[in-house]
């Protein structure tokens, strides 16, 4: 990737401040561009089993190869970077960040503002908090406005070397939007609302299958098969049924074709969003929940859905007996993204956190994974992102030892080969 | 008790089906357990589990039901509505009662309680209560309490714990009426069958002259009261035109070809209702004067009222004589601090009348008692909140009520007052299945729920919540060792 490539996917028209990007990226630009080989203790590659003694070969901000060290010799002209124990992670993904610059909208819970696109909300001052997540491990933020209602679709951002300060915003579907926000707290006016919002997507996904009875009422059984509407749609495409830009996100949702994040604080806000979840058996949004929500586990395994947690316990009302939420989905097999506790930049402390639920009886491979690949799967870029394999991105995490022991120091956090966070650089 | 036959018939075949049925029960969990993995299956047996959370899991496993009978069976039934019986049997289908007495055939594979030693008793009914269905429990706007309960909160727990399994919140008074309040009962872990009713009563102020005031007086926990003749026309005004509504209706009704339906304000169809009888009407008076006012405006408009406080209705009996009422009172509750002067009778030093309920039971009145305080918290009040809603009953007693109005005090009697005694407040066929298995008699100072259940469901067994777990049945044995630990 060229540093012009790279900085033209900035929305914002700053010529000059690319430039001077591009003529910095030039000379920086050598240290991805040339293979790198790291030789560490063990690399967790999340997709197989960690590898010990391992080369990670690295060329042009991409993974060429991943390997023990007996069948991976490391060319002479690589750049080489080892130490005594050293452990190698992928970067890690948040799915669900708030924060940012970005304001959370509407605060009543009723309202859809499904076609805001945050991109050009990222602020340079937000940039700042970004490289502050790097620090804490995160090489990728899906950064959303959180809060009731519809509030929004998201974008990706991932720190930068502090010579390139300007955003990144990934365009990773096309329309710079990775997912859409929504948020319930349980209320009559919600509950309306939700059921007339998902009530005209329906609608719409039940005229586009049925095109020649748009005034029939009764629906028809949910197919869950969105080629063949899509097909059918395409027959028949002059009576097409109207698009609501505040609607369509949440067909989209629908038809799996955007990922979509709902945020149910309470454990009784998922009993009062169930029976809406029955209605609409195509609706099946990723579930952001508070620590509280121990209680949903079966019904949330019910549902089929996976969810987002932060790494918290929580002690049961009036007691000091404490449930480790996240354990309790771990256990029941639902795929799980841990987050950190606090909003941004309070995300010091979240490899601590990490190993506490570990200490609590997770396996480390499935805690890594809930850091790496399932958030990647979530936002639907697994084949690029969450894990170390031959042609994935160089976003790595070097640790000087087990990252799941809080003895171990994050050394170094790279994003697409490029050295975003070093902690033995003086600060 | 006939109509209830052939269900009957239907619950013992479908009993039988269940019975055949070859797969085996899972193990009932007992809360003695220890064991940790062996019980609990689990895909990954090779965690390390702290025993807490292995005590906790068993705390959440409720045992598999697989027939839809539940019987509770040698025990001693408090059924409100008729004499207690000894070694009786309440069978239970699905949610409702389906039969209850002695010698009551239980069908194979159901769910049987033994209750050998042990009393039954209808769930107690909270004529007030707060936030027993969640912390942010209220109504605004649209916005119903039903749909924010939360049945996961300790308050609830709490007041299961003390008997309780219908609570009715929210409501407070004004001159023009207002349509409030919700009757829910609860379910804990579940939103099925919590909501029972919402709006349930009309809150007028009409006899007061006094802003409404929390336990041990205290700041107003209310508006004030009218305090002149035009505002208590205002409650008058509306009745007439809630009667003159009534009449226009049922001309209406007798002859629709004749005009219109008639419509009328929210306010004045709320009256309606009330004139109707259905739904109950709050109305606070304390004072003989408040009560004697109040019973003119009964009488007046044939309207069937709840009135609350009533401490001096032991002393206006000839007065009430006129109207229609129901009590829903606290035996603990002395007069009202300065609300007019007193005669002598009543200004005697020590306050509370218990001899209040009595008063009102020998007269022939349906009275409900209620703590000082709506709330339930373990912050304290001892005594005097949800917690020790039985205790009101028994100072009804102490003061000369029957035994049997005590009990129905905190049951029947304010089933009645609430329009749901149809569903709850008794035990009797048909009824909602929501039982208190107690270790002694239900108004025993010593008792303590053991089981509870609502809507046929077990929501609280006390030997597996951390409230009084560590209390045993048989309190001559010392406390369990380290029990603040073990629990």
């Amino acid at each position: 990737m060229t540093p012009i490539a790279m900085a033209s996917v900035s929305e914002r028209p700053m010529t000059l401040r690319i430039l001077a990007a591009a003529a910095l990226l030039a000379f920086v630009g050598f240290a991805q561009d040339r293979l790198t080989a790291i030789r560490v203790a063990r690399a967790w590659t999340v997709t197989g089993k960690p590898i010990d003694d391992a080369v990670v070969l690295i060329e042009g901000g991409r993974i060429v190869k991943v390997g023990a060290a007996s069948e991976t010799p490391i060319p002479e002209m690589a750049d080489v970077l080892e130490g005594a124990g050293w452990h190698l992670t992928p970067g890690f993904i948040h799915p669900y960040a708030s924060g940012f610059g970005i304001s959370s909208g509407d605060l009543g819970g009723t309202t859809s503002a499904a076609d805001r696109q945050v991109s050009g909300d990222v602020k340079p001052q937000s940039w700042d908090v970004i490289a502050a997540a790097a620090k804490a491990g995160f090489t990728r933020l899906n950064l959303l406005p959180i809060n009731g209602g519809v509030t929004g679709q998201g974008v990706f951002v991932a720190p930068a070397a502090k010579a390139d300060r300007d955003p990144r915003v990934e365009d990773i579907l096309g329309a710079g939007s990775t997912s859409l926000a929504m948020g319930f707290d349980p209320k009559t006016s919600t509950k309306k609302f939700f059921r007339e919002i998902l009530g005209k997507a329906q609608k719409y996904r039940d005229d586009l299958a049925n095109p020649k009875k748009p005034s029939k009422s009764e629906s028809k059984p949910e197919s869950g098969d969105s080629k063949s509407s899509e097909s059918k749609a395409s027959e028949s495409k002059p009576s097409e049924p109207s698009k609501d830009p505040k609607v369509m996100p949440l067909v989209d949702v629908m038809e799996k074709r955007l990922p979509g994040f709902l945020g149910i604080r309470a454990p009784h806000g998922l009993l009062h969003f169930q029976p809406i979840m029955k209605e609409f058996p195509a609706f099946r949004p990723i579930l952001c929940l508070g620590p509280e929500c121990w209680r949903s586990v079966e019904l949330v395994k019910e549902l089929g859905v996976p969810v987002v947690l932060t790494t918290g316990s929580v002690l049961k009302a009036d007691t000091d007996i404490e449930i480790p939420t996240p354990v309790r989905f771990f256990d029941a097999g639902i795929p799980v993204a841990l987050i950190p506790e606090n909003p941004a930049p309070g995300f010091t402390g979240f490899a601590f956190h990490l190993s506490e639920v570990v200490r609590r009886g997770v396996s480390r491979d499935d805690v890594l994974r809930s850091v790496t690949m399932v958030p990647a799967e979530m936002l639907g870029v697994q084949k690029d992102i969450g894990a170390l394999g031959a042609g994935m991105s160089a976003d790595l995490l070097l640790w000087s030892g087990d990252p799941f022991v809080p003895s171990s120091k994050l050394l170094r956090v790279m994003v697409r080969g490029t050295t975003v966070h070093d902690a033995t650089e003086a600060p | 008790m006939k109509r209830l036959r052939v269900p009957f018939l239907v619950a013992i075949l479908i009993g039988c089906v269940t019975a055949l049925d070859p797969t085996p029960p899972a193990p009932e969990s007992k809360p003695g357990d220890t064991a940790t993995s062996e019980s609990r299956p689990s895909s990954r047996p090779r965690r390390r589990r702290a025993e807490s959370r292995a005590a906790e899991a068993k705390a959440e496993t409720r045992p598999a039901v697989d027939s839809p009978f539940t019987a509770i069976v040698d025990a001693t039934i408090w059924p409100v509505s008729g004499p207690p019986i000894r070694r009786g049997t309440v069978l239970v289908f699905e949610n409702r009662i389906l039969d209850v007495g002695r010698d009551i055939p239980v069908p194979e594979g159901a769910k049987i309680i033994d209750g050998k030693g042990k009393h039954v008793a209808p769930g107690f009914i909270a004529l007030r209560s707060l936030q027993t269905f969640g912390g942010g429990f209220m109504a605004r706007g649209e916005d119903s309490p039903g749909d924010q309960a939360d049945p996961y909160n300790i308050r609830m727990l709490m007041a299961l714990s003390a008997g309780i399994t219908t609570a009715f919140e929210g409501g407070s008074p004004s001159p023009t009426g207002n349509l409030a309040g919700f009757i829910g009962k609860h379910t804990y872990g579940t939103l099925d069958g919590l909501a029972v009713k919402d709006k349930a009563a009309l809150w007028v102020t009409y006899a007061s002259t006094e802003p409404l005031r929390g336990p041990f007086g205290g700041d107003p926990i209310g508006p004030a009261g009218p305090s002149d003749q035009s505002a208590k026309q205002t409650v008058r005004d509306l009745l007439k035109r809630a009667v003159e509504f009534r009449k226009a209706r049922a001309k209406f009704i007798a002859d629709p070809a004749g005009g219109k339906a008639p419509t009328a304000d929210e306010n004045v169809t709320a009256f309606a209702r009330a004139l109707d009888g259905e739904i109950p009407v709050f109305i606070r008076a304390s004072s003989r004067s408040e009560l004697a006012e109040l019973a003119r405006l009964s009488e007046e408009f044939n309207l069937p009222v709840i009135v609350t406080d009533a401490t001096e209705a032991w002393a206006s009996l000839p007065d009430l004589a006129r109207g229609r009422f129901m009590f829903m009172l606290n035996p603990r509750q002395r007069p009202s601090d300065g609300a007019e002067p007193r005669n002598r009778l009543m200004d005697e030093p020590t306050g509370w009348r218990p001899i209040n309920p009595a008063a009102l039971e020998k007269a022939g009145y349906t009275f409900a008692v209620q703590p000082l305080s709506p709330s339930i918290s373990t912050d304290g009040l001892p005594g005097r909140d949800l917690m020790a809603l039985p205790m009101e009953a028994c100072f009804a007693i102490r003061g000369g009520a029957s035994e049997e109005a005590g009990l129905a005090s905190i049951t029947l009697a304010a089933a009645k007052i609430l329009k749901i005694d149809d569903r709850v407040g008794s035990i009797d066929a048909g009824k909602d299945a929501d039982l208190l298995v107690m270790d002694r008699e239900p108004l025993d100072y010593r008792s303590f729920a053991e089981i509870v259940l609502v809507n046929g469901k077990v929501v609280y067994e006390k030997d597996k919540v951390s409230l009084f777990n560590h209390v045993p049945t048989d309190r001559s044995t010392p406390l369990r060792g380290n029990w603040w630990r073990d629990r």
